[in-house]
């Protein structure tokens, strides 16, 4: 899905399905994702690890200083919003 | 760290109404054990803490070992190295009461070439079945069906390991020295190497997977956020840690209980277990005499922390029965469960028998395990990538 944001920059949302996986996959995969994005492209992970709650934000956040965003879509399943701001 | 969660849909939630009816039933289920075998009343208690502490902070020791290798990402390793050194105090300020005698009644065993496989092959095992033991009770009470497989394998490899340890013993253990650190370097000497030891791999941790992390426990997440913040975690768990051995006079452990279970399953099946060295030798060794089979505490401790874990994700309304995303995850979560069933019997403890409680009652064992497990855990990093990432 392309986007515009503020109407100048082209924004990617890259959606990844990580229901059903263990600690660090769904990390690894985002981390893979968010490398070959541009800035402000956005990687959304919908998991249902309750560890992730923690420690993707933990990841994204304090290491690299994205902007993360947790979402619960359901009972037990949250839907991550990684921006990529640098 | 901590992050505030946005609800998509408000629904009827009914799971915080299933974790009273949890919380009765434990209560119940409490003064029932403490009437049939009155020594597994506090571990029983306790266990609940462990398992709600563990799953409220998103608590891993796994990652603590596995994100160096696998997302170079060192937050939970200076997490699980904090409640390490916290745990240590504690046990510390205990002998130092004289509520305990450490070296008789903390967990120190002897340290050898069976640690230092053991620790490898626990460490690999972790990192594919994607939690240690502790872990993966705490994941059941989440409703992780792979870790029930897990649990599976963690029972059977422990199995094999009671019968199997006779090798072993015969092999190294018989030969290896007990280490208990103050024995050779006096109490201050003791304490000082270990927390020097710590303060080194902690500045360590943090200049190779750096990124902000707060040591102040963030006393506001405790209430209104989502999760607790690790160190706070870590705090918890070794403020539980400390009161279990106060009170019970016996620090936090696990496996040898699960072992005991898994005896007790295989004589219901037919087999002998009595006649294992396990059951012979090693549980005496470990203090617990005669209390084999469905009399061991351990059991209760570890049945409990999966109580506590979905006490916990249903009063946060966490809770769900996952399935595991293919046959690969249920194979993997199975020889992981194997290997550290297997595993822990070898080196006499998981990562809380003989690494957080060994190394805070001052055992090199805890020690050597610890690092032992490092190189597993970064193979266990490699066949994840080769083969479960898509």
């Amino acid at each position: 899905m392309i986007r515009y944001c503020n109407g100048v920059w082209p924004v990617a949302d890259h959606f990844i399905d990580a229901l059903g996986e263990m600690c660090p996959i769904p990390i690894v995969r985002a981390e893979k994702k968010l490398k070959q994005l541009k800035p402000r492209d956005r990687v959304v992970l919908l998991t249902d690890h309750s560890c992730s709650i923690a420690s993707v934000s933990c990841h994204f956040k304090d290491k690299y200083g994205y902007l993360c965003t947790v979402l619960e879509e359901d009972e037990g399943i949250w839907r991550i919003i990684i921006e990529k701001t640098v | 760290m901590t992050q505030p969660v946005t609800t998509l849909v408000r629904k009827k939630k009914n799971q915080p109404r299933l974790a009273l009816a949890v919380a009765v039933l434990s209560a119940c289920a409490a003064v029932l054990v403490r009437a049939c075998n009155a020594n597994a009343a506090l571990p029983y208690l306790f266990g609940l803490a462990f398992g709600y502490i563990m799953q409220r902070s998103a608590f891993c020791f796994a990652a603590g070992f596995r994100d160096i290798f696998m997302i170079r990402n060192t937050a939970l390793t200076r997490a699980v190295l904090l409640a390490i050194a916290l745990t240590t105090m504690g046990f510390g300020i205990l002998q130092l009461l004289g509520a305990v005698d450490l070296p008789t009644m903390g967990k120190v065993y002897p340290v050898g070439l069976h640690t230092l496989v053991g620790g490898i092959l626990f460490g690999f095992g972790m990192v594919i079945a994607g939690s240690c033991v502790s872990g993966c009770l705490v994941r059941m009470g989440e409703g992780y069906i792979m870790q029930w497989v897990t649990f599976l394998g963690i029972l059977t490899g422990s199995a094999a390991g009671a019968w199997n340890l006779g090798f072993w013993y015969r092999f190294t253990i018989a030969g290896s020295p007990t280490v208990f650190l103050p024995g050779s370097l006096g109490w201050t000497g003791a304490y000082l190497l270990q927390y020097l030891a710590l303060a080194a791999l902690y500045l360590l941790a943090l200049r190779f997977g750096g990124g902000a992390f707060s040591l102040k426990p963030d006393l506001k997440s405790m209430s209104g956020g989502r999760k607790w913040t690790y160190p706070a975690g870590a705090a918890a768990l070794a403020a539980a840690n400390t009161a279990l051995f106060w009170s019970w006079g016996r620090p936090w452990s696990i496996t040898s209980g699960l072992t005991s279970f898994s005896g007790w399953l295989s004589s219901m099946a037919g087999l002998s277990p009595f006649s294992w060295e396990f059951f012979q030798r090693a549980n005496l060794l470990e203090g617990f005499g005669q209390q084999v089979f469905l009399r061991h505490p351990l059991i209760y401790l570890s049945f409990a922390m999966i109580t506590g874990s979905l006490y916990a994700s249903l009063s946060r309304s966490e809770f769900r029965l996952r399935r595991p995303r293919n046959y690969k995850y249920v194979l993997s979560a199975l020889a992981g469960g194997l290997l550290m069933g297997y595993s822990s019997r070898i080196a006499m403890g998981c990562n809380i028998g003989a690494l957080l409680s060994g190394t805070a009652s001052l055992s090199l064992h805890g020690w050597l395990f610890g690092l032992a497990i490092l190189p597993g855990a970064y193979l266990g990093g490699k066949y994840l990538l080769r083969f479960i990432v898509e």
